[in-house]
């Protein structure tokens, strides 16, 4: 009987043939782009999950609620004894790691100079909580001073193919470090990444202090707890519950942390941190749940769009099969096993499908990884969670897209069948096809909507004025001058070439956080009171102009002000709304008591940090030293020729390898998950689109069949073409205008809640919604006016010929 | 075998019953060949297809070998016809999809015959109805004469006891009308039952017994 139901499957597929392709064709798209989808989010939702035990592991993070007014800002930095004094007060943790994170530093052996090394100072015990499996080398090594140990592809980059272990290396031009272990290479799902691992025994002996190198603050007035430095992870024992846990954890800590109030302990699962960490020293620009979310939601939107196509072309054609169950009644065919025949007959197609979609994600991800910037893989056969993934998919999808028409089929009498053309046989169906084109158009237009308004809004954060000039810059991190007269001849040499316009020199390049300042000092304050934290950062005269950055109040640093170079402030608006002010111009201020001056200018916010927050209370000192960002501004034009000056005189002056980076791309980096969403976003919905138009064709294709000896007469007692392709077309433009009006209220609320998650947004527009309204109705015009023409155009005497 | 007794049939329009078939009383023993005739309209098919156990009756009683169809449930009903009756029909209703020996084999299959036995009793059908050469052609490719003789070969190839045939001769041409006519002389001279609804005095010419259909009422029974 299999074999017969399967004949009768097959010959049917066949002899429609542009209409099953069509329906195939559909499916495969969208079942494709749903598995790549499935495959990005199991990515994002796979971070930091190799490490054993992953579930157990906790990281504790501040939560400063300094303003009350605004959203907390997060900082991922720990009170320096907190490591030591949970794992002496705590049996439930079974491992805390305590490291700081010292950023890239240069790294010499023999004539090599690398200066992306991404350098960790950790204890042995990090490995008691991280899983970063030695090839050589175990975490003892980290017991002693001056001892290093580094991943696979550092040891690869450094001594090629010779043996690292037991090898020195040259740390800044500060120390030497004895390679003593290498580690596997860090998976790319990892939310820390680092090249170098070197003993916290290392920093103690030789900078005598005990803190673990990285960020520093220190709070007023609150000793050892006072001084945040490092990250401090911890690993719970496995029969701890987290909770309870948690609870005891806080009241331990408000009884060893009285005095600042407004830092509040956070303990955040590790496994959360790809998704939901934000905030101040986080280790790596981390992604965003909500596009996490968004892009589930995508893949089940397209995912619905192909099934509806697929349930609405397998219903419209089988009508054409009603003869067929007719026959098969009468000849003894039950209900049940009707129903069987043709579900059984769509799971076997999608099946089929199955196979075409994963074709299309083979040839396809490539260029998603392109688009996305990430590495995904997709190989079912080796993965039994993708493998039962697909089948599942295929099985649900088959289910759903069989299950109406073979019970609509399987429902009427076989005399109703066999006797013609009875009543009702046609309606019912045509109404549920109907409800699908609607749904399916509602979904495309809600899509194109969404697509414009989430493409208005990552432009505009994207594209924002962030407040200081982006364009034709490049950055040159200037270390390494042996004097600084070696610096002041190199900038001297570069300002004599005709390309470059400008330079200027800062602590850190204004997209950076700077300095943290947790005890600022004002004029008028109470001593008692908590300070607002300030982000810090020093400059050199030219900064404000070669960035742009507009003055609102006062003035700019200045050489006729000698005093400028001591002590001269200026501050943001963010800053004068923390501290309260007014005005600014004159008052007194320091970033610590000890800095004490004068508020000289008032600048206009510019964005320091991610678009996402607000921006922070900032003021800047004016420098000389220490000034190790140097901007070089350009002329667009002879571009590469600019940067070969630029790296050759760099080698005049400096005993360091030359390193830059285009300001722009930089920017456009911190904002790569953005820009992803809008590249999935659009890619989408013109998959969306074209899904519904396919859906379209195919109905317009399979009524002009129907309707062919209908349109032969009509053209013998003298219908023109034009009035016939509006009468065929009618039918679904109707529809289309019927989905915007569903499609419209729904993408509006839906968008404004989307929006409202950010601090800097757009307005909702009235003509995004007409205009999507308007796409979409062209294109189903189009569509099925193609169709309709095609079948208008037919000559009568043929079709009635054959009849 | 088949005892009709006031078998009425009527359909609702609107307030108004149509009535199709007026108080039919018929008796059918087996071994007949019996052939209903009357003009366009006059209730032909319905009744054919109440005899078929297609359709029900609205008023009546249907007595079918030893069951009361009239109290019979839709499943019983099913079982029933799928044992005892083949059907014939004036477009030939083949399944398109499928090949001579497959359509013919489908009924088969619905009644779970096995494999082996299948097969023999679809060749002997093939063989008997001189269609061997056309076994693996579409109804597509078939005259029309050729495709009735395929519906007639599945109609008997499970062996029922009564054939109905509504017009089995509409779309073909005299000549290969003739054959089929033949045909089922022969099928009848073997025993099976046969009831078979035409227009045509010559097609009837080859029944034992003729009843008259007009407006819904049983005019002459000869
Ligand atoms: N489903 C139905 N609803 C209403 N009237 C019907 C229906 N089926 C058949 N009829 C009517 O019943 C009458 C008899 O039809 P039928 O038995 O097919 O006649 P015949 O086969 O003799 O030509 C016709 O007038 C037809 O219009
Ligand atoms: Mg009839």
């Amino acid at each position: 009987m299999i074999k017969n139901y399967f004949k009768v499957a097959l010959r049917n597929l066949i002899r429609h043939k542009s209409f099953s392709l069509i329906n195939i064709a559909g499916l495969a798209v969208g079942m494709a782009l749903c598995l790549m989808i499935l495959v990005y989010i199991r990515y994002e939702l796979s971070y930091d999950r190799f490490h054993k035990d992953a579930d157990d592991i906790y990281r504790v993070i501040l939560e400063n609620n300094f303003f009350e007014h605004s959203d907390s800002l997060f900082l991922n930095i720990a009170p320096l004894p907190l490591a030591e004094a949970m794992k002496e007060d705590f049996p439930e943790i079974s491992a805390v790691a305590q490291f700081g994170d010292e950023g890239q530093s240069l790294i010499r052996y023999q004539d090599k100079a690398l200066f992306d090394n991404r350098v960790f100072y950790v204890e042995p015990s990090f490995f008691d909580v991280f899983s970063f499996p030695f090839l050589a080398g175990n975490p003892e090594v980290l017991e002693k001073p001056y001892r290093a140990v580094i991943t696979r592809k550092t040891a690869q980059k450094i001594f090629g193919d010779d043996n690292p272990i037991g090898k020195s290396v040259r740390y800044g031009s500060v120390f030497d470090l004895e390679i003593s272990g290498i580690l596997d290479d860090i998976p790319i799902n990892s939310h820390m990444n680092f090249d170098f691992l070197v003993s916290m025994e290392t920093r103690r002996d030789y900078w005598h202090e005990n803190v673990t190198g990285g960020g520093m603050i220190s709070l007023r007035g609150v000793g050892d707890w006072g001084i945040l430095s490092g990250k401090t992870y911890f690993k719970l024992r496995k029969d701890c519950d987290f909770n309870a846990f948690e609870k005891k954890f806080q009241s331990w800590i408000d009884g060893k942390y009285t005095e600042v109030k407004f830092m509040k302990f956070i303990l955040q699962p590790m496994t959360d941190i790809h998704l939901q960490g934000r905030g101040g020293f986080e280790l790596e620009n981390n992604s965003d749940l909500r596009y996490v979310i968004f892009v589930s939601v995508m893949a089940l939107l397209i995912l619905v769009i192909s099934i509806f196509n697929y349930m609405n072309l397998s219903t419209a054609r089988s009508t054409s099969r009603m003869k067929e169950v007719g026959v098969r009644k009468i000849l003894g065919a039950k209900r049940f096993g009707l129903i069987r025949q043709f579900l059984g007959e769509s799971i076997f197609l999608t099946l089929f499908t199955l196979l075409l979609s994963v074709a299309l994600v083979e040839l396809g991800l490539p260029y998603f990884n392109d688009l996305v910037g990430i590495e995904l893989d997709f190989n079912p056969l080796a993965d039994v969670y993708q493998m039962s993934v697909l089948i599942g998919l295929a099985l649900v999808v088959g289910l759903l897209a069989g299950v109406y028409p073979a019970l609509f089929i399987s429902s009427y009498k076989a005399l109703d069948i066999m006797s013609g053309n009875p009543v009702g046989v046609n309606r019912k169906p045509s109404f549920f096809r109907n409800g699908l084109v609607l749904s399916q158009n509602v979904i495309a237009i809600g899509l194109i909507i969404c697509t414009a308004v989430v493409y208005q809004q990552l432009t505009f954060i994207g594209g924002k004025d962030k407040g200081y000039e982006t364009k034709n810059i490049i950055a040159v991190p200037a270390r390494g001058f042996r004097m600084s007269k070696d610096l002041s001849s190199f900038t001297e040499k570069l300002l004599n070439h005709p390309g470059i316009l400008d330079i200027t020199r800062s602590l850190t390049y204004p997209f950076e956080e700077g300095g943290g300042a947790t005890h600022i000092w004002y004029e008028g304050m109470n001593a008692s009171d908590p300070t607002p934290f300030f982000v810090w950062t020093k400059v050199d005269y030219n900064f404000l102009d070669f960035y742009n950055i507009e003055l609102l109040e006062g003035r700019n640093f200045s050489r006729d002000f000698p005093s400028d170079s001591k002590n001269a402030y200026l501050l943001n608006e963010a800053a004068l709304k923390a501290l309260g002010w007014e005005t600014a111009v004159g008052k007194n201020f320091g970033i610590c008591e000890r800095d004490k001056g004068k508020v000289i200018g008032v600048i206009k916010d510019f964005h320091f940090n991610s678009l996402h927050e607000s921006v922070q209370p900032l003021a800047v000192k004016l420098s000389s030293n220490e000034l190790y960002s140097m901007s070089i501004k350009v002329e667009p034009d002879n571009l590469s020729n600019t940067l070969e000056y630029i790296r050759n005189t760099w080698k005049e002056c400096s005993v360091v390898p030359f390193n830059y980076f285009m300001f722009e791309d930089r920017i456009a980096e911190m904002y790569r998950s953005e820009q992803n969403l809008k590249t999935i976003f659009t890619y989408t919905t013109i998959i969306a689109l074209f899904l519904a138009c396919l859906g379209l064709l195919g109905l317009a294709s399979y009524t002009a069949e129907r309707r062919t000896r209908e349109i032969g007469i009509r053209k013998v007692f003298g219908a023109t073409v034009t009035s016939l392709s509006l009468m065929l077309s009618r039918q679904y433009t109707k529809w289309v205008l019927l989905a915007n009006m569903v499609a419209w209220p729904l993408a509006y609320y839906g968008m404004n809640r989307w929006l409202e998650t950010y601090s800097y947004r757009i307005q909702l527009s009235w003509y995004i919604f007409v205009l999507s309204g308007a796409v979409a109705l062209l294109i189903a015009v189009l569509t099925v006016a193609f169709q309709s023409i095609k079948s208008a155009l037919t000559n009568p005497v043929e079709v009635l010929r054959h009849e | 075998m088949i005892q009709l007794r006031n078998i009425t049939r009527y359909y609702a329009s609107g307030s108004l019953n149509t009535y199709v078939l007026r108080r039919i009383n018929l008796d059918i023993r087996e071994g007949e060949f019996v052939c209903v005739m009357g003009p366009s309209g006059a209730g032909k098919s319905t009744l054919l297809n109440i005899i078929g156990m297609l359709d029900d009756a609205s008023e009546g009683e249907y007595h079918f070998l030893d069951y009361n169809v009239h109290n019979l449930k839709e499943k019983q009903r099913s079982q029933l016809y799928k044992e005892y009756i083949g059907f014939v029909f004036q477009s030939y209703h083949l399944i398109d999809e499928l090949t001579v020996y497959e359509n013919l084999e489908t009924p088969l299959l619905y009644k779970k015959v096995k494999s082996s036995q299948r097969k023999s009793m679809v060749c002997d059908t093939l063989d008997r109805f001189q269609i061997v050469g056309k076994k693996d052609l579409f109804p597509s490719q078939l005259s029309g004469g050729q495709q009735q003789l395929v519906g007639i070969a599945r109609a008997i190839i499970a062996e029922p006891k009564l054939i109905l045939a509504d017009e089995p001769t509409g779309n073909l041409h005299s000549e290969e009308g003739k054959k089929i006519m033949e045909l089922f002389t022969r099928l009848n001279e073997e025993g099976v039952t046969i009831i078979q609804a035409t227009h045509s005095e010559q097609n009837a010419s080859y029944s034992k017994r003729i009843i008259y259909l007009k407006d819904g009422w049983l005019v002459d029974n000869l």
